[in-house]
């Protein structure tokens, strides 16, 4: 994978960039076929995600006026009203306002372009919404499939951490539709895309043969070879819930633990509180401050172990000290016009580096304090978890009104590591849940059961999880998931993320990789048998940051897609409602 | 005699000015058919041909009023052999091939080409004692028609497609002589009418008024009025032997003909083209006894050309067809190209480049380059060759021309051949379509004003799909449309038999054979619809054949639409299913709840989990967060899903502000957990249902049982009653009272507290302390804390790391030396120290 610099400096491999232009071509597309000047209306939920496409300038460069959210009835000049919005009632609710209250002349033409897919339930709601009165005065219904979204310069998401829960607490399906749906829009700019799909577990096998499906059905048009395109050798598809613990416990890369501790956003930036990251007590406490992580160094230290960070931060120090390490007198011109050059990049990685040791320093802080006792109890359920009695330091952390989403990843690697957990053992720490954080947690505990995260060990199969248990103790032994010697510094093993634990779904993919993915479900024939990279892996469920650092230390994976970038905390808040 | 001389031979110049030949009026007669089997035209009869060279219709009477109509081809096939129709009056064809009807009830009905009844639209209201019909070209490929009746009313349809009478009369009550009906572009429906030697004309919606015409002749009365093809012109005939050419408006004479020999009557008047009229003439009532003359319309010459006849004549946009028992001859204009290229001794540059063409295939092409290299302007002489070309019947005549224009090209550079191929292509089609078999004399010029479009109705009518597909092809210009058409309506053929044929219409071998038979041709085409047939068979009431039909469909929506088309549903619901497309399920389950009974429908879902899982997601979303909740409970109650019935309501006593609501939906996830059969959620759940009244009781709804206890910590009595309400164990129940008072700053009661029992030690009492910054309080209780572990905890608690690493230290307990390092990362100094001790401490 080569890791380049593309414009507006940003840090990403070729795969994701592709993904990124095809987005992005889209986008314009769907403007520019609007002939005249055109104003953007939106749905705020959907401003952060399309811009991560398209920059203000560049719309401007489409005939792009001026950007209006959905709830400013302001007349406009334009010709176009366009309208980007999500598929959901609010949407509509909304959209329907603004055709009631803002005043423009029926010249101005309204063209809705739904995001990424125009539901048909909405479409249908928006026609028959007082006698079509509505869709009457639109002038089209489009949608615009950005689908794919950048993640860390790396892997592309599509943003739904709600997967997981949907499927297993509703069964509902459509979520791999979309998946299947999204992947197939990403083979539309692969060179050549009757590639094979290798899948291993019930929802990527449905993925698999859905998008196989689409692409059957559709006719093959050649691709425009003036268009980057990507160049897989093979899909791979594999299920989250082969592996539900993983995500359950606490990650230790960099960017892993900078996503469990302060939630990276969409955008690639966390915010922090600024009195602790400036470490000014006079600072109002409640204020934050944002931190970009789309930049170089971030790229460079996204990966590694939190342990290694003072090494690593230390030798960025280095290179910076021996950028700035000139001699004025001895400089001859043109050295001279290259390091006036080079000032700029050098002042900003200064700056960066500033920022990145804070930020380590801060995790490394909570990290001590707060989680070193749950990474501890962590790892002794990893090597001896026992079903038949509750783990003391669960306990009292429920007793003490412990973080809930902590306690509940605890029990999660309690009963995942021991196969189940007594009935006994279950009740006390559903009754005690309960009892601490009331009703609205026992229903999420009660869900955590169906979704399989908890299990009842040799229970009556009442709120039994309909998806493959994870057996842990028979993983363990076939795929080494706790391995002895782990270097931290130096990552030779996928297992340094969790600090000796790997990731039992990253291990299922090395082993797939090893063995040519066979006894893997496949659809469609090799092209390329004889070569064993370009394959594009993609983790229908969610994928942590800390298992894209482990996914990264195999080369045969070119690029990483995921149905969301997740945490452990993130799984558990969405879980859905009934 | 050569092919050319043939042709030459039938041209007669009617019009021969003193000047130059080109500017004479030439008739061309060409004999478009010699029938070796006579056409029978019986007397008395009615006889119509469709304009654009389309069938004929020939009525004759068998018994006193009933009339019998046969439909035939130009050349004699026939279409329909036998419509009877009693009472007829009259028969005329539209301009989109339909034939119309009169009878003298004053009934209009209208055929198709093929002679199946399209409309009948009754007249009597309007008119009595019908006299006349006559059908106008309008816009638009239609035609309308009008019916004079003896009362000098005229009622008129614009659109044979969309009837709608309307009626105008002229003011006079004496007889209409003559009258004429025609549509301008963008105009109203014009009526003009002769009563006598007075003009009346008149728009739709206006009266007819007297025109100004200061032309007009006395002592006669005027019997026709004829419009040129462009209605620029008007032929007017007056019955003291003239007639008269007026321009439109009936202001101005632009020309007078004077016609000779009184004792022969006109009974038809009309315009050969452009430039010439022809007179229908009879001497008395003798129908042997007539002839047709021809005069030019603008010179007056005694050049006309006179013929006797006994055939039937057919006006058409550029000439007239005459048709014979056994023959059919075109009259048209020889246009001035044909005259330049072909004429004798013409001197213009075409003739050189047709003459040196010509000698290119003789042992004379030597002196092909002589001639060539005569003319001046070859793109003109191209041109003209090619205009010739597609006047000209004969196939071999047409090549000749086209070699030429061809030849030419080789002396020009950068010719725009476009026009040159298109040509060629629709000769083709014109000399396919004047074989024999179709007997389809059109002229290039009509087949242009026609178009493809129509031209490939008129086939597909007449069910000519072979070579309406031919043709087609040829052309390649209606697009994919064109094909799909033609095939659907081939499909549509086969269906009418089918259905009409009692026998295959219940024979399953049959059906199949036709299903095959169908797939067949239309697997050809793939953009043609199979679906589109699949509907046509359901509309043919062959549902059999639709469901086979349907399944060679590729298109997996329009099998679904289909199969709801036919009332298929759980089948449409199964095959939506198994496209695994959201989208085509929620259609179909869209349609469902618009058809059926919600219990009907649920039960058909019901059957299918993808659709069930779609249908509760569409009622998610579908109303209001109340009623979306209701119905989705009884969907799971139908499914017995107690599982997630009882995680539905736990969800709605999460969501749910209002206690009594609230304590209602716990009972009833308590009860889902009672039919699920799993006794220590049941437990747990009615606990939870238990206790929540007596939090109301105390007006704490909002607050968790951890909470209460807190809250009440310093009333023991109180504890006691939470304690035994919601089943708490005495850790709890320590932990939370030492917090509680903490909290509430009852020290001395937490110190009775501490002395009396302290089961779990005293570390919950230095946390609490710690947690509510009351540090000197920490010290008593440390002051009670023994045990290596209780100790180093303690202190870590309160923040002396140093001292607990030193005990660690001392013990060689690296384990817990670390965990003390890694908590006192903030206390930088500690940090340090610990950091050193943990260093120093031997592996």
């Amino acid at each position: 994978m080569v890791i380049e610099e593309s414009e507006g400096n940003y840090w990403s491999c070729v795969e994701v960039r592709i993904g990124v232009e095809q987005a992005r071509r889209q986008l314009f597309a769907a403007l520019d076929s609007l002939e005249g000047t055109k104003s953007i209306v939106w749905d705020k939920s959907l401003m952060r995600k399309v811009q991560q496409f398209a920059s203000p300038q560049l719309f401007k460069q489409h005939d792009v006026a001026e950007h209006l959210a959905l709830n400013n009835y302001k007349s406009v000049q334009s010709a176009h009203v366009v309208f980007f919005l999500s598929p959901t009632l609010n949407a509509l609710d909304s959209l329907c306002a603004y055709i009631d209250k803002a005043s423009n002349p029926s010249t101005v033409l309204y063209q809705v372009f739904f995001i990424p897919e125009a539901w048909y339930v909405i479409r249908e709601k928006l026609k028959e919404r007082e006698n079509g009165h509505y869709w009457k005065r639109l002038e089209s219904v489009k949608e615009i499939p950005l689908v794919w979204f950048p993640r860390d310069g790396e892997c592309l998401s599509l943003s739904q951490p709600e997967l997981p829960s949907r499927l297993l607490l509703n069964g509902d399906w459509t979520y791999l539709h979309r998946c299947a749906v999204a992947l197939f829009n990403l083979l539309q700019i692969q060179a050549s895309p009757s590639i094979p799909i290798y899948s291993r577990g019930q929802w990527a096998e449905d993925v698999a043969r859905m998008t196989h499906k689409l692409r059957a059905n559709s006719e093959q048009t050649p691709q425009n070879s003036s268009q980057s395109s990507l160049q897989f050798n093979r899909i791979v598809l594999i299920d989250r819930w082969l592996d539900p613990l993983s995500p359950m416990l606490t990650q230790l890369t960099y960017a892993g633990l900078l996503d469990e501790l302060f939630e990276i956003g969409i955008n690639a930036s966390l915010s922090v509180s600024k009195c602790d990251f400036e470490e000014n007590a006079q600072l109002d406490p409640f204020d934050q401050i944002d931190i970009q992580l789309d930049e170089e160094l971030f790229h460079r230290l996204k990966h590694v172990h939190i342990n290694a960070m003072g090494i690593e931060l230390s030798k960025i120090l280095q290179e910076i000290r021996e950028d700035e390490n000139y001699d004025k007198e001895k400089m001859s011109v043109a050295e001279y016009q290259l390091l006036v050059k080079k000032m700029p990049r050098i002042l900003k990685r200064k700056k960066s580096a500033g920022q990145h040791m804070r930020l380590a320093e801060m995790s490394r802080s909570e990290l001590s304090q707060k989680l070193s006792d749950i990474v501890k109890i962590q790892k002794e359920l990893l090597f001896s978890s026992n079903s038949d009695k509750m783990v003391p330091f669960i306990e009292e952390l429920i007793i003490e009104d412990g973080n809930l989403n902590d306690v509940l990843r605890l029990i999660a690697v309690h009963s995942l590591t021991a196969g189940g957990l007594k009935t006994t053992v279950l009740q006390q720490y559903r009754r005690m849940i309960w009892q601490s954080y009331g009703i609205e947690a026992l229903n999420k505990f009660m869900k955590m059961q169906k979704m399989g995260l908890v299990r009842e060990k040799g229970g009556s199969g009442k709120m039994a999880c309909e998806h493959t248990p994870l057996l842990f103790q028979q993983m363990n032994k076939q795929y080494d998931l706790l391995p002895e010697h782990v270097n931290e510094m130096t990552p030779n093993d996928t297992a340094y993320a969790y600090s000796g634990y790997a990731s039992l779904l990253v291990r299922i993919i090395e082993e797939g990789i090893k063995l040519r993915w066979a006894a893997w479900n496949k659809i469609g024939e090799e092209i390329f048998p004889n070569d064993n990279s370009q394959v594009a892996l993609f983790v229908v469920g969610g994928l942590t940051r800390a298992e894209i650092a482990s996914l990264r230390l195999l080369p045969q994976i070119s690029l990483i897609l995921t149905s969301s970038v997740t945490t452990g905390a993130k799984l558990l808040e969405n879980i859905t409602d009934i | 005699m050569s092919a050319l001389d043939r042709d030459r031979a039938t041209w007669i110049n009617i019009a021969t000015p003193d000047s130059t030949l080109n500017d004479a009026v030439t008739l061309r007669f060409q004999r478009c058919y010699s029938l070796a089997e006579s056409i029978k035209f019986a007397d008395p009869m009615h006889f119509a041909a469709c304009p654009y060279s389309g069938p004929i219709a020939i009525c004759w009477h068998n018994v006193e009023t009933n009339w019998t109509i046969s439909i035939q081809t130009a050349t004699g096939r026939f279409l329909k052999e036998k419509i009877l129709v009693p009472d007829m009056h009259s028969v005329a064809w539209t301009r989109n091939h339909q034939l119309v009807v009169l009878t003298y009830r004053g009934t209009v009905m209208i055929y198709s080409a093929v002679g199946d009844l399209l409309n009948e639209i009754p007249f009597s209201q309007s008119i009595h004692d019908v006299r006349d019909l006559r059908v106008f070209e309008t816009y638009a490929d239609d035609s309308g028609f009008a019916v004079l009746d003896q009362q000098g009313r005229i009622a008129v349809v614009n659109k044979v497609t969309e009837p709608v009478i309307w009626t105008i009369s002229p003011p006079s009550k004496e007889q209409v002589t003559a009258w004429a009906i025609i549509r301008q572009k963008s105009k109203l429906t014009r009526v003009v009418v002769a009563i006598s030697e007075i003009f009346y004309s008149g728009h739709q919606g206006e009266h007819l008024t007297v025109a100004d015409t200061p032309w007009v002749l006395s002592n006669g009365e005027y019997r026709h009025i004829e419009f040129r093809n462009d209605l620029e012109l008007v032929a007017v005939y007056h019955n003291s032997g003239f007639i008269q050419i007026v321009a439109s408006e009936l202001t101005v004479e632009v020309h007078r003909i004077t016609v000779a020999n009184p004792d022969y009557s006109v009974i038809k008047l009309g315009w050969v083209g452009s430039s010439a009229v022809f007179a229908l003439r009879r001497k008395g009532h003798d129908v042997r006894d007539r002839n047709i003359q021809f005069y030019s319309a603008a010179s007056n010459s005694d050049g006309n050309y006179e013929l006797l006849t006994l055939q039937n004549i057919a006006v058409e946009s550029d000439g007239i067809k005459l048709y014979g028992g056994t023959d059919v001859t075109f009259v048209s204009i020889v246009s001035d190209a044909e005259k330049a290229v072909l004429g004798v001794v013409s001197q213009d540059d075409s003739a050189f480049l047709y003459e040196a063409a010509k000698k290119l295939d003789t042992n004379e092409s030597h002196s092909a380059y002589e001639n060539a290299i005569m003319v001046r302007d070859m793109p003109h002489a191209i041109r003209q060759c090619i205009l010739c070309a597609q006047a000209a019947w004969s196939v071999e005549i047409q090549k000749t021309l086209l070699k030429a224009a061809k030849f030419g090209m080789a002396f020009t550079s950068g010719y725009d051949t476009t026009e040159f191929v298109k040509v060629i292509k629709l000769l083709r089609v014109l000399n396919e379509l004047r074989s024999k078999r179709l007997g389809i004399p059109i002229s290039f010029e009509q087949l242009q004003i026609l178009g493809e479009s129509n031209l490939l109705n008129r086939l597909i009518e007449t069910g000519e799909f072979g070579e309406a597909m031919k043709i087609h092809e040829w052309l390649e210009t209606d697009g994919p449309e064109g094909a799909d058409r033609i095939l659907l309506n081939w499909v549509h053929g086969i269906l009418k038999r089918t259905a009409a044929s009692s026998k295959t219409q219940y024979d399953a071998v049959e059906i199949k054979k036709l299903n095959d038979k169908i797939i067949a041709k239309l697997s050809q085409y793939p953009h043609v619809s199979i679906a589109d047939a699949a509907k046509w068979a359901i509309d043919a009431k062959l549902p059999t054949l639709a469901r086979l039909l349907i399944k060679s469909d590729p298109d997996e929506s329009k099998q679904v639409e289909v199969l709801l088309k036919l009332g298929d549903i759980t089948e449409a619901l199964e095959k939506a299913a198994a496209t695994d497309k959201p989208q085509l399920i929620l259609q179909v389950i869209r349609h469902l709840m618009k058809i059926q009974r919600r219990s009907d429908y649920e039960l058909t879902i019901r059957k299918i989990p993808l659709a069930q899982c779609l249908y509760q997601e569409l009622i998610r979303e579908d109303s209001d967060c109340r009623v979306a909740g209701r119905q989705m409970l009884a969907l799971l109650e139908q499914a017995s899903d107690y599982e997630r019935q009882m995680l539905l309501h736990l969800d709605t006593a999460s969501n749910e502000m209002n206690p009594s609501e609230r304590l209602n939906a716990l009972r009833r996830a308590k009860d889902a957990s009672h039919n699920l059969g799993d006794k220590p959620l049941e437990e747990i759940l009615s606990d939870v249902a238990a206790f929540a009244p007596g939090q109301s009781q105390r007006n704490e709804d909002q607050l968790k049982i951890r909470e209460a206890v807190i809250a009440h910590a310093s009333d023991p009595g109180k504890v006691a009653q939470l304690k035994q309400q919601a089943k708490l164990a005495d850790k709890q129940v320590f932990y939370w009272t030492i917090e509680g008072l903490v909290k509430a700053g009852k020290m001395e009661q937490l110190f009775d507290m501490a002395q009396k029992k302290a089961n779990y030690g005293y570390l919950p009492f230095i946390k609490a302390c710690m947690k509510y910054n009351k540090i000197e309080e920490c010290n008593k209780y440390f002051a009670k804390v023994t045990g290596y572990e209780n100790l180093v905890a303690a202190h870590v608690e309160m923040g002396n790391f140093v001292t607990a690493a030193k005990m660690a230290f001392d013990r060689r307990d690296s384990d817990t030396l670390q965990n003390i390092f890694m908590k006192s990362f903030k206390d930088k100094d500690a940090y340090e120290k610990v950091g050193r001790l943990v260093k120093s401490l031997p592996r």
